[in-house]
């Protein structure tokens, strides 16, 4: 039961039906059956290790409020101690929560480790062992991944970290808490989402509100037309080109990355509003994860906009706590020392850079390719903040306006540039075809003969099909163009009349049953983001 | 108390927008999905066909899988004989699909024999393509859920595939990009269910020594068996007059004890049973030159079982000439249109030879004028002639009606008045000229007139 499926909407329907039948406090009821029916059927025994994650999770997070409330009541029950033994007592306190919190870090760490990522470490030893002449292999497991790991490991870590630092209170209701862990919308692909913004939404019963329900309709809509109607589409070339990059040469290959990477957008987009419109229909808002990235300005901006649930996760949980630690101040410090201000000043912040940009590759997958891809855009970042000072007199010098649009699109072409380049690390079969790809795309990079020898008529898509992805990709950067601007489509389509409303409504759906790409005769790709 | 009223007109109004807005899109829904289905359009001819003719007028409903319309085309046994005998049937039809078919047919055409080809019966093959030709052009309906899920079951299809028969759109949206026009407007045949395709009226298979012959029984398979007995204890319960009738195919040994042991189970539960296996010779079938391929015949073979099977239903069950009659017009259209498809394929022997007694010559140049509180009409004379009989198709523009007699007039008049019409009144008068000579008629020729 994937998020694009008939069983899929025929389970948010009853869903929806029955979470506005019963009665407000136990509507959470409705969505926790909902999610386990959802998994069950995706994932089956697999739904086991989530509830084990989740119990882990709401275990850890008591344990260590149980600390907590125990050191700030003897802190209570003796008013007389001095600020000394007070600070004393926090530290020990600190120090077993720390302690508790590594531990639960550890347990949902090392099951998203050993599920996902055994066989590369497998594979890497024994690619290691055979380089060295050592004797023997170690066999590879066989081992299945369960649905959306990757996402709701890094949403645990997040509400254990948040209970540790105070800024959560831990949960108290284990059945409750496993809602939060496994809210069916968003356990495929996200977003990732925070304790404080999701949970209370989830535990309250919400009064229908017919608003909510029709903008949730809308957005699910159009997340199935970009994933159905476009990623789907998009994946046909991208795939052909991809998948047969030796019989390529020149620029017809970074138009495969092109592609590729408008298919992950829509395709990961796509699904985001698809979850975030069964959540709104249910009055539950979940938050956004993309920002128009394809107008970002830099590698930065664009990584701001990009799957923004994970950015943040990383900004928080891994980028602060290590820029922030005395070890990495300590390392400013001595840096400054040898490498002078303007190096040593900075060299803290792109090693922490540089360790998050590894773990966003390696969460994508246990493949070289994905950490050459994180690492591309890290360093890409590094590179343009190094550079910053000598960018802005050399834009000074030629008397650029940094506010014209020739400027705003030079900068967001320029974005795209590298960004798709970025793309052949994590579409390619492996680091050796990405780097193959980038060689062969600059071999006669001038050679736009693809465009009229009918080469593109050759990649699962006839003219008609090609028509369609072009108007269908206009149309999309129209109304992301739109909400860059910040107007909102569904806002104005509720202003409409209601034959108009009507005819969006039946117009999309019959739209969607004509040209998406379901059923039995294509081979409709799974979501993207829903492997990692 | 005003807000509690408020609410609930809100209500109310809110259910009525969201059926009305539910009823809407299924409409909707169903047009488009009537684009999208398997791309057959003789099972859709044959399927919309079927409906169009005038309720329990049919002599016979022949159902079968595909050997029906390769051996028998009804506008041939028309032609030669005035019978109406439909093939509604069906390429691949399942024999669990048999009773199903019946009963749609019997929603119009309660008194007619039902033909069942027994050779539906020798396999049973559950694929996707076969699923669609079984479902898709059907009308929706009880009977379709029912045969639906049937199918479902034999076929022990998972619940994903299901939806897919259900709502073909499922399986063929995908050929939007290679649409023509005809996709969209598909207009019936108007063959009665016969088979314009050119390779089955075209090929021959040279089968000399192929065919086996036996008197041996072999035990059919437990699915067939069963959907036999299934389609015969409808029958036994409906009353239905039923002939169950063998065509001879091309079998190895084993099937052809099979089918007779059909025979067999058919012959016990005393049906009317025409077993024709095996009997080439009886029909004048050559095994070189009129068999399309071990299941069926080309256009040679089929004029030849067509006469034959018309001849036994002619005497077995007294199936009148209806040749000529006013109402059977588009019968007499479909021999014109048949012809077109089988011309190129065949000899002129094969396209005349009933003509030897067949009719006098259509009336030309009809033509109708107004007169004073009158329509006149007039015509052009009729080598051999003895008279001109006369029929009005009454009611308003867009209404069908059947033909009334006005009038038959002898031979030497030349025009009638048609009188019985109230001055003022819009009348549409298509009126229609038939020849008579002796107990024979011509096909009619019509004219329409619109009187103010």
């Amino acid at each position: 039961m994937t998020i694009v499926s008939l069983p899929f909407f025929i389970l948010v329907a009853a869903t929806v039906l029955c979470y506005y039948i019963v009665p407000k406090k136990y509507r959470w009821l409705v969505l926790l059956a909902a999610s386990g029916l959802f998994y069950w059927f995706n994932s089956g025994i697999l739904l086991l290790v989530l509830v084990t994650t989740s119990l882990v999770t709401f275990l850890i997070g008591l344990w260590i409020a149980k600390i907590q409330e125990a050191q700030q009541k003897h802190l209570d029950d003796h008013p007389d101690l001095s600020r000394e033994e007070k600070k004393k007592e926090k530290e020990a306190a600190k120090k077993r929560t720390k302690r508790v919190l590594l531990l639960g870090i550890l347990l949902v760490l090392g099951a998203l480790l050993v599920l996902k990522y055994a066989n590369f470490f497998i594979d890497n030893f024994n690619s290691l062992a055979a380089a060295v002449h050592a004797e023997g292999t170690l066999p590879r497991l066989n081992l299945l991944l369960p649905l959306g790991i990757s996402f709701y490991t890094l949403q645990a870590i997040a509400y254990m970290t948040d209970v540790y630092r105070g800024k959560q209170k831990a949960d108290r209701d284990p059945v409750r808490f496993l809602l939060f862990m496994s809210f069916f919308p968003q356990i495929v692909q996200g977003p990732i989402p925070r304790y404080g913004q999701l949970a209370s939404q989830l535990y309250e019963g919400h009064e229908f509100d017919y608003k909510k329900l029709t903008f949730g309709v809308q957005l699910m809509l159009w997340g199935l037309m970009k994933k159905i109607v476009l990623a789907d589409r998009l994946a046909m070339p991208a795939n052909q080109l991809f998948g047969h990059y030796e019989n390529y040469n020149g620029p017809i290959l970074f138009v495969g990355s092109l592609l590729y990477g408008l298919q992950v957008y829509c395709d990961f987009s796509g699904g985001m509003d698809i979850a975030r419109g069964v959540a709104q229909m249910l009055g539950i808002d979940l938050e956004k994860n993309f920002d128009q990235p394809y107008f970002a300005s830099s590698i930065e901006d664009f990584w701001r906009r990009w799957h923004m649930t994970m950015g943040s996760w990383m900004k928080d949980y891994v980028f602060y706590p290590l820029s922030l630690s005395k070890t990495f101040t300590n390392l400013g410090r001595k840096s400054r020392k040898v490498f002078g201000t303007f190096v040593g000043k900075r060299l803290p912040s792109f090693l922490a850079m540089f360790i998050v940009y590894f773990l966003v590759g390696f969460w994508h997958g246990p493949n070289w390719k994905y950490v050459a891809f994180g690492l591309w855009n890290g360093l890409f970042i590094m590179f343009g903040i190094l550079m910053e000072n000598v960018y802005k007199k050399a834009r000074e010098k030629c008397g650029i306006d940094e506010g014209s649009i020739s400027w705003r699109v030079f900068r967001m072409v320029r974005t795209l540039f590298v960004v798709t380049l970025g793309r052949y690390f994590s579409r390619a079969d492996d680091f050796t075809s990405a780097v193959q790809m980038l060689k062969r795309t600059f071999i006669n990079w001038w050679d736009l003969s693809f465009l009229t020898e009918g080469k593109l008529l050759n990649m699962g898509l006839n003219n008609a099909n090609w028509y369609l992805l072009l108007a269908m990709i206009l149309l999309l950067f129209f109304v992301d163009l739109q909400h860059e601007r910040g107007i909102s489509f569904r806002e104005v389509i509720a202003r409409q009349s209601l034959i108009f409303r009507w005819g969006i409504y039946i117009g999309t759906v019959l739209f969607l049953l004509i040209f998406g790409l379901y059923g039995p005769a294509y081979d409709a790709a799974a979501f993207i983001y829903g492997q990692f | 108390m005003s807000e509690t009223k408020e609410t609930k007109t809100f209500t109310k109004r809110m259910i009525t927008k969201v059926i009305v807005f539910v009823v809407l899109f299924f409409i909707l829904l169903h047009t488009i999905m009537g684009v999208f289905r398997i791309d057959d359009y003789s099972i859709y001819s044959r399927e919309n066909g079927f409906k169009q003719e005038r309720e329990n007028t049919l002599d016979a409903v022949f159902i079968g899988a595909s050997p029906v319309f390769s051996f028998y085309e009804a506008p041939l046994a028309w032609r030669d004989y005035g019978i109406s005998v439909f093939t509604y049937s069906f390429p691949s039809l399942q024999p669990w699909a048999v009773k199903y078919r019946v009963i749609e047919a019997r929603k119009t055409q309660k008194d007619s024999l039902y033909i069942i080809s027994l050779n539906t019966f020798k396999r049973d093959l559950f694929t996707v393509q076969v699923m669609h030709r079984n479902l898709d052009y059907m009308p929706w309906s009880l009977n379709k859920v029912r045969l639906f899920a049937t199918l479902v079951q034999k076929g022990n299809f998972s619940p994903a595939k299901t939806m897919e028969f259900l709502f073909p759109i499922i399986q063929f949206h995908s050929r939007w990009s290679t649409m023509t026009s005809k996709e969209f407007v598909h207009p019936v045949d108007g063959l009665k269910g016969a088979y314009p395709h050119n390779p089955f009226l075209r090929e021959h298979l040279d089968a000399t020594g192929m065919a086996v012959i036996t008197d041996k029984r072999a035990e059919v398979p437990a699915e067939q068996r069963d959907a036999l007995i299934d389609l015969m204890d409808y029958l036994e319960k409906e009353n239905i007059r039923t002939l169950f009738v063998t065509s001879p195919q091309i079998y190895d040994e084993e099937t052809a004890a099979q089918m007779n042991t059909l025979n067999d189970m058919v012959r016990e539960r005393g049906f009317d049973c025409l077993d024709l296996d095996g009997k080439w010779e009886d029909m004048d079938i050559q095994m070189d030159t009129d068999i399309h391929d071990e299941n069926h015949t080309n256009i040679h073979g089929a004029i030849k079982f067509t006469k034959y099977l018309s001849e036994y239903l002619i005497s077995n069950y007294g199936f009148t000439d209806k040749r000529g009659l006013p109402g059977w017009e588009s019968w007499d259209e479909s021999y014109d249109k048949f012809l077109y498809y089988m011309s190129p394929y065949t000899t002129d022997f094969e396209r005349d030879h009933a003509r030897r007694d067949y009719l006098l010559e259509k009336p030309e140049s009809v033509k109708a004028s107004i007169a004073e509180g009158a329509v006149r009409l007039t015509w052009q004379e009729v080598k051999d002639a003895e008279g001109y009989v006369i029929y009005r198709k009454g009611g308003y523009l867009g209404e069908e009606r059947d033909l009334v007699f006005i009038a038959e007039v002898p031979k030497g008049l030349l025009s009638f008045d048609d009188t019985v019409l109230t001055p003022g009144e819009t009348y549409r008068l298509p009126s229609y000229l038939s020849v008579t000579k002796a107990r024979k008629r011509s096909m009619g020729n019509s004219i329409r007139k619109q009187l103010r």
